[in-house]
Order: C-alpha cells, then structure tokens, then sequence
C-alpha cells in the first residue's frame, strides 16, 4: 500500500525553508503521513476526543477497520487472522454495538491488540464516555485513543479518513475555505481574524512587537486557552513551534518601511495540532497576511489623518478657547469631543527630550483605549502629545491620583518595550468647557516637566492631584461667587501695590514680617499697606474666616490674581 | 453417599455460595434453625424415578436483608406439591451462588426433606429459566410463590418462554421477593444435566476459605449473613494466611485452587462506574490496569487488555484484606480486591449454554 503524503503543501521556498528552521515541518518533511495530533485538530472536525498518554506524533499510515468478532478472536487465540495494523488509525466499527450489548470489554482487548501490533492509534465512536478503566489501559500501554462523539461522528468518522488517506484533499479543501473568508474581510480586522480562527479552529492574533494587538477564537474554539504572545524569531521568517502542548504558526506581516516601525505578527494558537495543522496554519495565515497588511496600512493612514485634524482644531482651540468658530465647532463634534463637558488633560513628553514617536502614539492610543482612557485620542503638539478624558459630570471623572494608578502602567509598559520609547505624562486639573480644557491642557503640559516627588517612582506628575482641586474647580463655575468677590476685592483694584501685599500677607500666613521679605519691602510699610487694606475693604485682616475669603475673592477676580507687585523703595 | 449438614458446614455452605455467586445472588439467607441438621443426598444414590423440585428465594436480594423470614419455603412447595398432584421426596437448590445455597438448606429444614447434593445452575444467575435443566430441554413449569404474608400463587401451562416474565410480573404484590417451587422433575432428569455435587462444592469452598481465615486472625463474623464487608479482617499480617500481605494471593490460590478456583488479577479499585444496571470497575495493581465488567454478577475480567475470566466462569471479587466474596452492590472504590475465576458444569461451555447465560445480561435481548 502506497504512503499518504502531503504533496505540495507549501511551495514558497522561503516558507519552506522557515517550516525546515523551525525543526518542525519542513522542506524534509514534506511527503510525511499525517500524525495522531493531526486527526485530534482536524480543522472543521469536533467531537474528537484525546485519551491515553501515546505518541501522539506517531505518523498514521493508514485507516483500518476492526470488527469486535475479530478482536475477540485475536484475544483468545494468538494466531488468528487481522489485517495489517501497524501504524494503522484502528477503527472499533461496531463499537457502540459491544457497548449496547454490555460486551464494552471488548474495547479494552482492541487496546491490547492495537498495541501489541503497534497501530498509531484507535478511533472509537463512542456517544457515552469511554469508561475510566479503558482510559487507564490506554494510558498503560502508550495507545492513543481518539473517541469519535460530537454532533456529526459520522462526518467526522469521514473527515478523518480522509485525512488519513488523502491529507491534501483536506488541506486544500480549508486553505479554500479561508480564502473565501478572508477575501470577504478585507479591511475589518476583527472579522477577518475570526475567520481565520474559524479555519484553524484555534486562537488568532496580531501582533505589534510583543504587544497583542488582537486576538479572535474561531467559534468551535471555546475550549481553546487563551492567547499568549509569541517572539519573532528565525530572522523575522515565517515557523512553527510545539510550546507547552500547543501548536504555534507565525506569519511576520509584510509591511512598507515607512508605516513598519516595529514587525507585525500573525500567529495562530490551537492546542494540540500536529504538523498537518501547522502546516495549514502557515498557509491559511500566508494567504491573510496581505489582507492584515492591507489593514495595518489603511489604520496607520487613517491615524494619520486623523492625528493632523485634530492638532490643527486643538491649535485652534487652545489660541481662542471662548470664541470657537461654527466650523470648529462642527469638526470638534464630528470628533466626538463634547467640549461642554468636564475635562482633564493628559499631556504626554518624551523622557529623553524631542518628539514622540508616530508608531509610539499608536501604541499609546491602543493602550490608553484599553485601559479605557483614549477618549478624545492622541493629539501630537511640539512637546509631544496631549489628550483628555471627557464626563458630563465632574463625578464622571477619575481624580488625579485615580488617573494616575492608570497611566502608569501603561507607561511602565512602553518604557519596557525593546522598542519602545519612555514618556512621562502631566496631568492638568478637572475643567469644564473649552476654556477649562484649554486651561487643563496648559497645566498638565506644565505638570509633565515637574520633577519626580520625593520617594515616587510613577512616571506621572500632577501638581493637583487633590480634592481641593475639583473644590476650586467649582468656585471658577460659580457666577454668583465671582461677582461677590470682584465686590469684595473691588476697593483695591487699580491699586497694584495693595493688591501685591495683600496677596502676599496671605501667601505668608498672614505674617507681616513673611510678607515684608517677600515683597522686599520695610515691615513697616507693609504694616502700612494692611491698614489701608483693612480700612479700604472694611475688614480686619486678622480674622481667620476674612483672610480666607479673600484669598478666594483674589482667585476668582482676573484682575486682580495677575497684578504683579511693585516693590516700594520705601525703608 | 448421604451425609448431615450442620454445624461448621452451615457456615461454609453460606460462603461457598457467596464464592459461587460471582458478586451475585444476594448474600442474605433465611438461616433461622440452622442449627437443625440437614440431609443431603448423593444423586447417585437415589432412584432415577424419585420426583424432586427446585428452591429458591427470588426477587430482589436486597429486600432479603430486611425482611423477617417465615414459611414461606415450606409453602411454596407444598402449592407445587398440591399443583402437580403428589408430594416431593427431596429439594434441590435452583441456584447454589450467592444466599439461595443457604435458603435450600432452609428449605429442607423447613419442610423436613432432604436436600439433593445438586443445584441447577451451578453459580448464580438471574433469571429462573437459565438452568441446566432448561439448557437440557426440561420445563421450567408450574411454578408456586410464597410470600412470608401467607399470600401463595401458581404460574401454571405458561411455556417456558412466557414463565420468566410472567414470573416476575406477579413479584411486586408478593413485596418484590417471595419463595419459589419450581422445575418439578426427576432425580434422573437432573442427573443427565449434569448437576451433580454443587452443594459439596459450595461446603468444600466455604470451608477452605473459612480455614484460611481462621489460620490468621480473623472471625467469622465477617461472612456470616447480612455483614458483608464488615469482618474484622484476618489480623495485621500476623497469620500466615494474612490477606493484607502481598502473599495473599498466593495463600488463596493455595487454600482454594485445589478446588477449581484461580486468582486472575490483584489491586485497588480505583474506579467504579454504574450506569443502566451496568458496572464497570477499573482494578490498578502491580500486574497492571484490570477491568471488571458486572451486570447482576461479575462477567468479565481483562488484565491489561487481556481476557483473564469471563462467563461461564464465575467471575468473583474476594476482599483482600477480609477474604470475604464482595457483591456486585458492595464494590467500592479504594478496596484491596483479588478477583477469581471458578470453571462451572461442561454443558454451559457450549454454545446453547453460553447462549442461555447471555439471556441474563443487561443489554441483551431475553
């Protein structure tokens, strides 16, 4: 009898070479019967159950059935008759019939005989459980046993054979239909990698580095664990790889230079799957790697776009936050930013100095959108790049030590990368409007230079990080307040050396002599200027409950917060 | 040759049958009077004409564990006395595994009979047309049920196709169990069956395997009826029938094979799977992985994908540690077992006798 190979699998010389320097499947190995981890991940097949502790990478040369009658003649005379079961895929046809008969034990004497014959494995269609005493045997005498049971056994009975006998029928017939699915997928990543998964019956990935950027099961890989992250290896080609029982494929994504800052990786998952299925998978995901391609290009183009929009309308914003324009208007919605909401910033700075990288803002996007905080997306500015989180309410927004614990390990990740490029990130305080963005911008660009506070490791900074923030953060929205404090404050205005000492005294603690230092002044002047403060306010500056609010009356009257003080020359 | 049962060979005759029954069969038995001698009664020496009808409890055995016994053995034979129009000589043991050994005993002592050295079986099985005598073409018929309550009926003119079923169709209002008569025939009818000396078979069994118990540290509380599993074993390896050793064995294929009986395979149950009247065990030991298939009784036993035991044999399960024959219902998961094989009457090895065993089983159509 003639041997089932895998003619022709793969005929890239370059795929080829990788299956040959992945140790696995290779230029060698083509013309390879199918093994017993092949027909336990028959793509499209369930119901294939693995049992026993056998080779399971014994290569299955061809499919024979066995009758109980014959097992049972063999198990009680050594000389009787059997078909040729070496390296065979043993079939109990009638086992369901031992087991409806109460003869199950005939089982257990297929094992012994499949194994003293040296059969690759035996397929039992079984719909009930194999008993723990066969499992046992089986584990016993090294046979792998493959219960046949699921929705369709007799489909999968058939796949089976077909595997056995003609591996490239089968091959062929999935590498199809992944085409199919794949062409209808074009640009819309998560289809096309569920697709492919549906092909593979595995787990499949993109990859950015070392970063998972998706991951999709097919939808008969429930029971698949869960996808873990490969290296490139092998010179960026394409390999396979058994690791910790599953079958790995690994499809570097051909991508132009200029939108390649770092490689792209298809990779398939299934536990498990043999050589036939790694040979599948590297061909299922050489025909997906263009469309994958194909959809990295169109996203970095449209980041792009996207990325010069949005700092053109926030240049826009932060020159004339109170007068936008209709169009801006429209565009800033068209973008989903709801400026009328409450705002906090986040501006991000490279550690070393210069610009931020356009492969590290897609990566910081990807990221800030997984940890739920990409919001109004990345903007690049000259000093590296901003963004906000945006509420409704001022509820809806994380504090600033919140906002933190989040960012950092996004940070800390990238500063890990091998590629990757550490940043710093400022915080500006919660603001609401276009005003208040404009203003928390502005802080958490200043934020993002403050030097690391003692005993702190995180890589964002916040002068505001308190509640007192968001207390302060009300008192600007409160128009009733305003006007009281421009009231309260009003005697002193246009009076710039008054207001100078009297922001100082309560910069000071309401110490005159702290004031007179700060002022570089005579204390006796600065005694002076308080009496004419008092008598000009008709207060008494050393009541506790007025110096505080005056303190607030200052803040919240532009006029008089941004007067600068006028040394006297006084002594 | 004519001889009493009493005394030590009550007890064995229990255990015998238990050894016999292969996990089937009960292991309760009516044993109240037993200190009242029987007579048992060589075939050969009885004229051929001698008329002569089966006893047995049947239904189900667990019911027999509750029940308080009355005369209900003594009723049942004399309806089928009184239905064949004259009275029986002698009893014979419609099965002689598992507790109807010891119900026959009960029987005689009951009616005063003697009890013919022949049963018709040969093991335990289930159903009551699975005999030697119907494997030879005999009638199973008129069949008489008794039960303890006074209630007594009589299947009579069914074939022999209908009486199994018509049989147990009449059990629940007897309370699921009841005393039967039945196969009323001759001593020479049971001689060409090929019946002979089982119940010198059960005693010699039972006796063997009291000895062997008695040679260690054990009692005889642990057979006796009704306290399966509970002995308190043969001592801690002091005796030199110490069944916690790994001679145990050894020892018993010493004591008992002489007899017929073969140790096939030795271990723990690991593993105990019921499902539709169907069980299977799985028994690791140091020979390797043994698979124990029972219905009512243990019918099959593979040793590492072997065939070591199987049907007609009667395939039984002994503790190891007790030496006590352990039911198909009392097998659980982490006993010490030694599992054994005892050949049974030539006729049930050929191929209408295998058949007739098949009947039996869970699965197979009757």
């Amino acid at each position: 009898m003639s041997e089932p190979v895998l003619p022709g699998l793969s005929t890239d010389p370059g795929l080829v070479a990788a299956l040959g320097a992945a140790g696995g499947f290779g230029a060698g190995s083509v013309g390879q019967p199918v093994t017993v981890a092949d027909l336990v991940a028959l793509p499209g097949v369930t119901g294939v159950e693995l049992l026993g502790h056998g080779d399971v990478d014994a290569p299955v040369r061809h499919l024979v059935a066995l009758r109980g009658d014959q097992v049972l003649a063999r198990a009680h005379d050594r000389a009787a008759p059997l078909p040729a079961l070496a390296g065979a895929a043993v079939l109990l046809e009638d086992a369901e019939a031992w087991q409806r008969e109460g003869r199950d034990f005939v089982l257990d004497l297929a094992l012994r005989v499949a194994a003293d014959e040296g059969a690759a494995t035996v397929l039992v269609p079984h719909a009930r459980p194999v008993p723990v005493a066969a499992a046992l045997l089986a584990e016993r005498l090294g046979v792998s046993v493959l219960r046949v049971a699921g929705p369709e056994p007799l489909r999968a009975l058939a796949d089976l054979a077909l595997a056995v006998a003609r591996p490239d029928v089968l091959h062929a017939h999935a590498l199809r239909r992944a085409a199919t699915a794949i062409t209808t997928e074009q640009l819309d990543l998560s289809a096309l990698l569920r697709a492919v998964a549906a092909t593979l019956d595995g787990v499949v990935a993109v990859q950015s580095g070392a970063r998972l950027l998706q991951a999709e099961r097919g939808a008969t890989a429930v029971d698949q664990p869960a996808f873990q992250t490969v290296h490139l290896r092998h010179g960026g080609t394409a390999y396979t790889e058994i690791s910790n029982g599953r079958a790995v494929a690994v499809q570097p994504v051909p991508l132009p230079a200029e939108v390649r800052e770092r490689p792209l990786l298809l990779v398939a998952q299934r536990r498990g799957g043999g050589r036939l299925w790694r040979a599948l998978a590297l061909d299922v995901l050489q025909v997906a790697r263009n469309a994958v391609a194909a959809w990295a290009i169109n996203r970095f183009l449209v980041d792009e776009r996207e990325r010069l929009a949005r700092a053109r309308l926030l240049q826009e914003l932060l020159a004339e936050p109170d007068a936008l324009t209709p169009r801006a208007q429209a565009e800033a919605a068209a973008l989903g930013w709801e400026l009328d909401g409450w705002h906090t910033a986040v501006h991000l700075r490279a550690t070393e100095g210069g610009p931020v990288h356009g492969a590290t803002l897609s990566v910081v996007e990807d990221l800030l959108r997984q940890s739920g905080l990409g919001a109004a997306g990345l903007v690049p500015q000259a000093t590296g790049a901003v963004s906000w989180l945006t509420a409704p309410e001022l509820a809806g927004l994380p504090s600033a030590v919140d906002l933190a614990a989040r960012l950092d390990p996004v940070l800390e990740f990238l500063a890990e990368e091998p590629e990757g490029q550490a940043l710093t990130a400022g915080l500006g305080a919660a603001r609401r409007g276009p005003v208040g963005l404009a203003r928390s911008i502005v802080e958490a660009r200043r934020a993002s230079v403050l030097p690391v506070p003692p005993g702190s490791s995180s890589l964002v900074r916040h002068g505001l990080g308190r509640r007192v923030d968001r207390v302060l953060a009300l008192w600007d929205l409160d128009p009733l307040l305003r006007q009281e404090s421009r009231t309260v404050v009003e005697p002193l205005l246009g009076e710039p050396a008054l207001l100078a000492t009297l922001r100082a005294f309560l910069d000071a603690g309401g110490s005159a002599a702290g004031t007179a230092r700060a002022l570089g002044v005579h204390r006796n002047t600065v005694r002076y200027r308080l009496a004419q403060i008092e008598q000009r306010l008709g207060v008494a500056l050393t009541e506790h409950d007025t110096r505080i609010a005056l303190a607030v009356a200052l803040r919240l009257t532009p006029d008089a917060a941004g007067q600068a003080g006028t040394p006297s020359t006084e002594r | 040759m004519t001889w009493q049962l009493t005394g030590r060979a009550v007890d064995a005759l229990a255990l015998g049958g238990l050894l016999l029954g292969g996990g089937g069969g009960g292991d309760t038995a009516d044993d109240s009077g037993s200190t009242v001698p029987v007579t048992v009664a060589d075939l050969a020496e009885l004229d051929p004409g001698t008329r002569v009808c089966a006893v047995a409890q049947i239904g189900a055995p667990l019911i027999g564990r509750e029940r308080v016994p009355a005369h209900e053995l003594r009723a049942a034979v004399h309806a089928l006395a009184h239905e064949t129009g004259a009275p029986f000589p002698a009893l014979v043991a419609l099965e002689i595994g598992g507790q109807n050994a010891a119900t026959a005993a009960a029987a005689a002592r009951q009616t005063g009979l003697p009890l013919l050295d022949a049963d018709l079986m040969g093991r335990a099985l289930p159903r009551i047309d699975q005999t030697l005598l119907a494997l030879a073409g005999g009638p199973v018929g008129p069949v008489a049920l008794a039960s303890p309550s006074g209630h007594v009926l009589t299947v009579r003119e069914a074939g022999d196709e209908d009486v199994e079923g018509l049989t147990r169709a009449l059990l629940p209002p007897l309370g699921g169990r009841a005393a039967a008569a039945l196969y009323p025939t001759t001593v020479g009818a049971l001689r060409s069956a090929g019946t002979a000396g089982t119940v010198r078979r059960a005693v010699d069994l039972g006796g063997a395997l009291l000895d062997l118990r008695a040679a260690g540290a054990s009692t005889d509380a642990g057979y006796r009826a009704g306290t399966a599993g509970t002995g308190t074993g043969i001592g801690s390896g002091t005796g030199a029938a110490s069944g916690t050793g790994s001679g145990a064995t050894a020892q018993v294929e010493a004591a008992l094979g002489p007899l017929g009986l073969r140790v096939v395979a030795r271990g723990d149950v690991r593993h105990v799977e019921r499902t539709g009247g169907r069980v299977v065990a799985a028994v690791v030991g140091a020979d390797g992985v043994s698979r124990l298939d029972a219905d009512t009784e243990f019918h099959h036993c593979t040793l590492d994908g072997r065939p070591v035991a199987g049907v007609p044999d009667v395939v039984g399960v002994l503790d190891a540690r007790t030496l006590h024959p352990v039911l198909v219902a009392d097998l659980r998961t982490g006993t010490d077992v030694l599992v054994y094989r005892l050949p049974v009457a030539a006729p049930w090895y050929t191929d209408a006798g295998r058949a007739l065993i098949e009947r039996g089983r869970v699965g197979v159509p009757a």
